[in-house]
């Protein structure tokens, strides 16, 4: 009678929890899957009996687990599919071999334990009749072994860089600490002379019989007016304060217009530390129009759904996405660099057919936790690399002809001013 | 004596206030000469909607489902994207349209785009297509599904269930099947067909077979 009760209970149970929790934490699903496999009573369903504890076996369940059921489940924890922990006791073997070889079958024969997973997870899992039955079992096995003896999260990213900046921090703390010591020296060897001569001049004021040269030391006075007003003293104060000025000048002069430096705060704080640094997402695959485009573009929000729609889909910055969306209305990005309207810029030139890499001219962006510009973008800046830098020609039938010209003419690599890199009409029309 | 000092202050304020040109965080620097800096016409990713601004570039004619102001419009009912006319199912010369028609398949069809759909890239002997079919997996895939395809990219630690392709059923998918996964997505993975042109996608495709065997 308890059995028929289970049996019959257990499905509506599963519908009930996930109807009334619909935001399920991983923990609650673990230990309600456990409680039913309790009330079932380990020894009459579980499948415990038929699995192995040798470590064989353990290590080629770990490998079959690797390589066909990882993406989907955890021992431990929910993910794709249910929590495998403890599941040999939950079910009898060839139950689960049956299911894990083919789950769809299962679910539509009826069988009411699997269609309550299937109302749980919403999808089915793919067939699995490729694994022969001891494969499961040592699949199983290595469950068993995880259920009882998990093996610690492995951490991932972040330890490397934060020792890196450590390093960064204590190489420059070094420089600073030499600074003092010299400073502090500095400061010894004028005390030192100080006293010294304090010593030698109250040694003087001893002695009776004084030279005239003697007299005069003894009677100096440091007449600080007279230096102050005195010409030499003037001229070196107004030359230094004038060269200041003048440095001050022309280095504020030549940032109008020059834009390096700028960082703005953006509506949405994405990191590119985070996404192109520690998860190493290829600068490509958000500004996709690079390749092709005179622009590398700013992706849209579905761009930021290929991964969002599982990954922190609850935090706040995830939010006023989702609202963009909702009112229809693009994000409305600060542009970071921006070259002036009368200069002509093409990023597919650079990109696809130089094959430049996005650092050279934005810079250490994997570890900018803000954007910012830290090229100048000036003239100078475009001539100076077009000037050192060879065409990349390889591979690239357009340049043949344009090759096999300068090869005539110039014993040199051919440059980017070679081929008109320098013309004014190139980038200014 | 009198005309240099005061001269002197002159340019030590001037300097000064220059100080206070350079760019910094919010702040963009000093700009000479603007009205050749800004776009008079429309230029991508530099719309000024604040009509105050004095480089305000927004027509109050345009206007995109009731709302103003904004010049980004969409295309014309009915255009179709030139790259979809280079997705093609055969070399045959009525091409045009059986290209056009898979583009109608639906997003659920993945039976019949396994079924019907041919990869209408050849590869080539020097292996030029693979090679950029391999950069592009590494730029769009390799995220979540690693460089060998085992499902073990840094992105899909995060992100879960992502398959093996070297392994089990996913060993055997064919390239309809690739194609329109990598096109509309399945079970978790979401479509690309935004991001990745069909041709490149055919190109991922092949290399995507290649990882299949193992050979990546």
């Amino acid at each position: 009678m308890s059995r028929f009760i289970s049996t019959n209970i257990l499905p509506f149970l599963f519908v009930f929890f996930f109807a009334s929790a619909t935001t399920f934490a991983q923990q609650d699903t673990t230990k309600q899957v456990d409680g039913t496999g309790q009330t079932d009573g380990a020894a009459q369903v579980g499948a415990a009996g038929g699995l192995s504890s040798d470590a064989a076996v353990i290590a080629k369940g770990l490998e079959l687990f690797n390589g066909n059921c990882k993406q989907c489940h955890a021992v431990n924890e929910k993910v794709v599919g249910p929590a495998l922990a403890k599941v040999y006791e939950r079910r009898q073997l060839p139950w689960l071999i049956n299911f894990i070889k083919y789950p769809q079958k299962t679910i539509e024969s009826g069988d009411a334990y699997a269609a309550a997973l299937y109302k749980e997870y919403k999808q089915f899992m793919p067939n699995h009749d490729f694994l022969k039955d001891d494969e499961i079992v040592s699949i199983l096995s290595y469950v068993q072994e995880e259920t009882k003896n998990p093996t610690k999260a492995t951490t991932t990213g972040g330890g490397t860089t934060a020792t890196a900046e450590e390093s960064k921090e204590s190489s420059s703390g070094l420089l600073v600490g030499i600074v003092i010591g010299l400073a502090t020296l500095l400061v010894v060897v004028l005390a030192v002379l100080a006293m010294l001569g304090s010593v030698l001049t109250k040694y003087l004021a001893k002695e009776k019989v004084l030279s005239d040269a003697d007299k005069a030391i003894l009677n100096q006075r440091i007449e600080w007016g007279k230096i102050l007003t005195s010409r030499g003293f003037v001229g070196i104060a107004s030359f230094v304060f004038v060269a200041l000025v003048l440095k001050v000048a022309t280095e504020g002069l030549i940032t109008i217009g020059v834009q390096q430096g700028y960082a703005p705060e953006q509506p949405i704080p994405f990191s590119h530390k985070l996404h192109a640094g520690q998860y190493e997402i290829d600068c490509k695959y958000c500004h996709n129009t690079v390749e092709k485009s005179k622009h590398a573009s700013i992706p849209g929000p579905y761009v930021c759904m290929n991964c969002h729609n599982s990954i922190k889909t609850t935090s706040p910055n995830m939010q006023k996405i989702y609202e963009y969306v909702e009112n229809d209305e693009p994000i409305q990005w600060v542009r970071v660099h921006n070259l002036p309207d009368l200069a002509y810029f093409n990023h597919a030139q650079h990109v696809k057919v130089a094959g430049l890499d996005c650092t050279n001219c934005h810079g250490d962006i994997k570890n900018m936790e803000v954007v910012q510009q830290v090229s100048l973008l000036t003239m100078g800046w475009c001539i100076d690399c077009h000037r050192k830098t060879e065409v990349n020609a390889k591979g690239n039938a357009y340049y043949d002809d344009l090759t096999e010209m300068h090869s005539k003419y110039s014993k040199q690599p051919m440059k980017v001013e070679n081929i008109g890199g320098l013309e004014c009409s190139k980038c200014h029309y | 004596m009198l005309l240099r000092g005061k001269l002197t202050i002159i340019v030590a304020i001037f300097a000064c206030s220059l100080y206070s040109c350079e760019p910094k965080g919010d702040y963009a620097g000093v700009e000479y000469a603007p009205n050749m800096y800004h776009s008079v016409a429309y230029d991508p990713y530099s719309q000024i909607t604040d009509s105050t601004d004095a480089y305000y570039n927004s027509t109050p004619y345009n206007q995109y489902k009731g709302k103003r102001k904004i010049n980004m419009l969409l295309p014309v009912e009915g255009t179709v994207p030139r790259q979809n006319f280079r997705s093609v199912t055969d070399t045959s010369e009525d091409v045009r349209d059986k290209g056009l028609f898979f583009y109608e398949l639906h997003k659920d069809s993945i039976d019949l785009a396994a079924r019907v759909l041919k990869n209408p890239i050849v590869l080539d002997s020097a292996g030029l297509i693979l090679e950029d079919g391999k950069k592009l997996y590494l730029t769009y895939c390799q995220p979540c599904h690693g460089e060998k395809g085992v499902g073990d990219g840094k992105v899909g630690a995060m992100y879960k269930g992502v398959p093996n392709y070297t392994t089990g059923r996913y060993k055997t998918l064919n390239e309809g099947h690739i194609f329109h996964t990598i096109t509309n997505g399945r079970n978790r993975m979401w479509g690309l067909k935004t991001t990745i042109t069909p041709e490149d996608r055919w190109k991922i495709v092949h290399y995507v077979q290649k990882l299949q065997k193992g050979e990546g």
